[in-house]
């Protein structure tokens, strides 16, 4: 590979590593695996990058080897562990492709929508990640219980995700 | 889906995502696969909260990647390397291989020799610093050695006893133990003649490389340590993530490449490659943290947040307090104009407007870093401005003046175009990430000094956290030295640059301008990035 060619993959794996990520982790359902997947799917991307053609549409190729990758880890994988049976895979994987090809308008429009979060919502979206505190741990810094934070994490995540499409819904109108 | 089935999947997403599975991992696999078969609005449900759980990781910073890779420093107790984002890097391994051939291509495209050795600018002379110590003892002429002292190429450390940490200017993190000797072959590489190292690697440095007489370890995204005896035979251990090695036989013949994972270890001699006596055991030592003692880097900063504006003027802070002087001014036939940034609001620069600085002593030939995020449109033409930012900075005996520019690049005789390049006088950087893509980029400059008076100044460019400065030439022609048409000393340009040739107004957005009196180190500057506060200085 040429150069300019190789710095271009670079450019373009780069740019493309939250959705693949949230590509890997919606087909495995799971964050530890989910890291597993993506270091192996790297390392298949980089040694078939000669097989890339550039200009053609990188991410539908990136998860073509990334689903082969995660069926691969299946194989491996202890059945208790698995999440999804295989009928629903295929399928899945079909929807996920089409949902993630606009992470980047979200991910752009996220920090808005985060700024508009409640004081308490925001403290604890930035303990749960910035922090990467568990459950238990925010509970008790924060002296609430446990289910409470996970009710809390869950409706802030999804008003975040209501948030973003409305902003983009805008922006596109 | 009905209002029950919505909200067992609510139950069920919320456990998946919160690791709260233990025994019921598998009914709750059962109910949500069929839950998913079911219903297509389930699937895009359980679809929305993927992509929201992957972005939240990537906005604070839990996902490596080039463009957004630091947990702020400060949620960072030292010593980092034993923290939880590291782990961020691990899936970026693949990436390694590239990163490495591309720095090792572009590294061989400097400029000709003969301007090298009259360059004004210099991106490589300095590779590293020592950030931090415990009980350190050092041989030779390392025992003048202190915290925050530059390393230049081509130096070996001598640490007879204790620990240094040695911050590559790639962003790799050393940490020695004595007595162990080290040969710093670039920002990308070390030796180990023999001794002892724990390395951190973070995102942006992927591909960073220590050899030693019986291997070379390249690193995929990890921490690792070696330890190479005297008859250099080296045991590696990785402690997270992986690295690729390269056995070196006893002719110094490459004899293969292993992949070695998390928790594994092997033995590199001249006979072989074996297994490590004892691995559990050294492993142990190894993931135990070194309290180290940080270098105290004193040294003020301005900040322009852009959020305050009024009028013709934005606001500026001194040390996080706000300074009328330092204000920054439209000239008086044009607004400030605001737009949406990357933190609150930017400034906005329309191809014919600029703003002006006044700063006392930014001439001087003193350290500085220049922190700020930038936007350029798609659509940037090189007959447009090239200059966001640039000042004046006279030589010690304030005799030669040398315009200070920074931008992007519109000369294709000097590198890409829309890359990053900081000139100084006739001296040049130029980078290798394209940047004309309307998306908001993270941009330090780091300018030192050179030791002696008319030696070159070392310019390190930084793009999203990695490093980005490797091409570093004189040019004939463009660059501007000497007297300038108008009294541009003390004064920071913002839109445009300096001298006839810099006239065209930048085009692009501009937000959260830092501009301190000292070069930061780069762990300074995955902080700034990630949490938009500059480091403490103590």
């Amino acid at each position: 590979m040429s150069q300019d060619c190789s710095a271009e993959f670079v450019q373009l794996l780069t740019l493309n590593q939250s959705r693949l990520y949230a590509y890997v982790l919606s087909l495995v359902g799971n964050a530890t695996r989910a890291d597993d997947v993506m270091q192996e799917t790297n390392v298949v991307l980089w040694q078939k990058a000669a097989e890339f053609t550039p200009g053609t549409h990188f991410t539908a190729w990136m998860f073509r080897v990334a689903y082969l990758q995660v069926m691969a880890s299946r194989q491996r994988a202890n059945r208790e562990k698995i999440l999804f049976d295989s009928e629903l895979i295929p399928e899945l994987a079909q929807e996920a492709a089409a949902h993630f090809d606009d992470v980047e308008s979200r991910q752009r429009t996220l920090q808005a929508c985060l700024e508009k979060l409640s004081p308490r919502q925001r403290d604890i979206i930035r303990r749960r990640y910035s922090a990467g505190a568990t459950l238990q741990k925010i509970a008790a810094d924060v002296g609430h219980s446990a289910e409470a934070i996970k009710q809390l994490l869950f409706r802030t995540r999804l008003s975040l995700t209501e948030c973003v499409k409305r902003s983009l819904a805008t922006e596109g109108a | 889906m009905n209002q029950d089935e919505l909200k067992e999947l609510e139950s069920l997403l919320s456990a998946l995502f919160e690791n709260e599975g233990g025994e019921r991992v598998a009914l709750q696999s059962e109910r949500l696969t069929a839950l998913l078969k079911s219903s297509a609005a389930a699937r895009a449900m359980y679809l929305d909260y993927c992509e929201m759980h992957t972005l939240l990781q990537w906005e604070h910073g839990v996902l490596g990647g080039l463009e957004k890779s630091a947990l702020p420093a400060q949620l960072m107790p030292q010593p980092r390397s034993v923290q939880r984002g590291d782990k961020r890097a691990l899936w970026l391994a693949g990436i390694a291989a590239m990163v490495l051939l591309t720095a090792g291509a572009l590294i061989g495209l400097r400029g000709p020799a003969s301007d090298e050795l009259v360059a004004d600018v210099r991106s490589d002379d300095f590779v590293a610093r020592l950030t931090g110590s415990k009980d350190a003892t050092w041989l030779g002429r390392d025992a003048a050695l202190n915290a925050g002292d530059y390393l230049e190429q081509g130096r070996r450390l001598e640490i007879q006893t204790g620990f240094a940490e040695v911050t590559f200017n790639s962003g790799a993190q050393v940490i020695l133990e004595g007595p162990t000797s080290l040969d710093l072959s670039s920002a990308w590489e070390a030796v180990l003649r023999h001794g002892t190292l724990k390395a951190n690697v973070p995102a942006e440095a992927i591909g960073f490389r220590i050899a030693s007489p019986s291997v070379e370890v390249i690193d995929l995204g990890t921490e690792f340590s070696m330890q190479t005896d005297a008859a250099g035979e080296t045991e590696v251990f990785v402690l997270k993530g992986s690295v690729q090695a390269a056995h070196t036989d006893s002719d110094r013949q490459n004899t293969g490449k292993i992949l070695l994972k998390e928790q594994e270890a092997r033995r590199f001699g001249k006979s072989g490659v074996g297994e490590v006596k004892d691995r559990e055991r050294k492993v142990a030592r190894w993931a135990k943290p070194v309290a180290l003692e940080h270098a105290v880097m004193p040294g003020g900063f301005v900040h322009w947040s852009f959020d305050e504006t009024n009028g013709r003027l934005a606001k500026a802070e001194l040390n996080g307090s706000p300074r009328e002087a330092f204000n920054a001014f439209w000239k008086s036939t044009s607004k400030t104009l605001s737009v949406e940034g990357r933190f609150k609001s930017a400034a906005h620069f329309d191809g014919e407007t600029f703003a002006r600085i006044p700063f006392p002593n930014i001439s001087n030939n003193a350290a500085r870093s220049v922190v700020f995020w930038m936007k350029l449109p798609p659509d940037s033409l090189i007959s447009e401005g090239d200059t966001v930012l640039a000042w004046v900075r006279k030589d010690r005996k304030r005799i030669a003046a040398r315009a200070v520019q920074i931008g992007w690049n519109s000369n294709p005789a000097q590198g890409s175009i829309g890359t990053l390049r900081t000139e100084i006088g006739r001296g040049f950087v130029t980078g290798s990430t394209p940047l004309r893509d309307g998306k908001w980029h993270h941009i330090a400059i780091l300018i030192v000094p050179g030791e002696k008076p008319g030696s070159p100044v070392h310019v390190s460019q930084y793009v999203d956290g990695r490093l980005d400065g490797v091409t570093s030439t004189r040019s004939r022609r463009s660059g501007e030295t000497g007297d300038f048409d108008e009294p541009a000393g003390e004064i920071v340009f913002l839109g445009r640059g300096i001298g006839e040739q810099k006239r065209e107004k930048f085009r692009g957005d501009l937000d959260e301008l830092f501009i301190f009196e000292r070069a930061l180190t780069h762990r300074d500057i995955r902080g700034m990035m990630a949490a938009n506060t500059p480091p403490r200085s103590q």
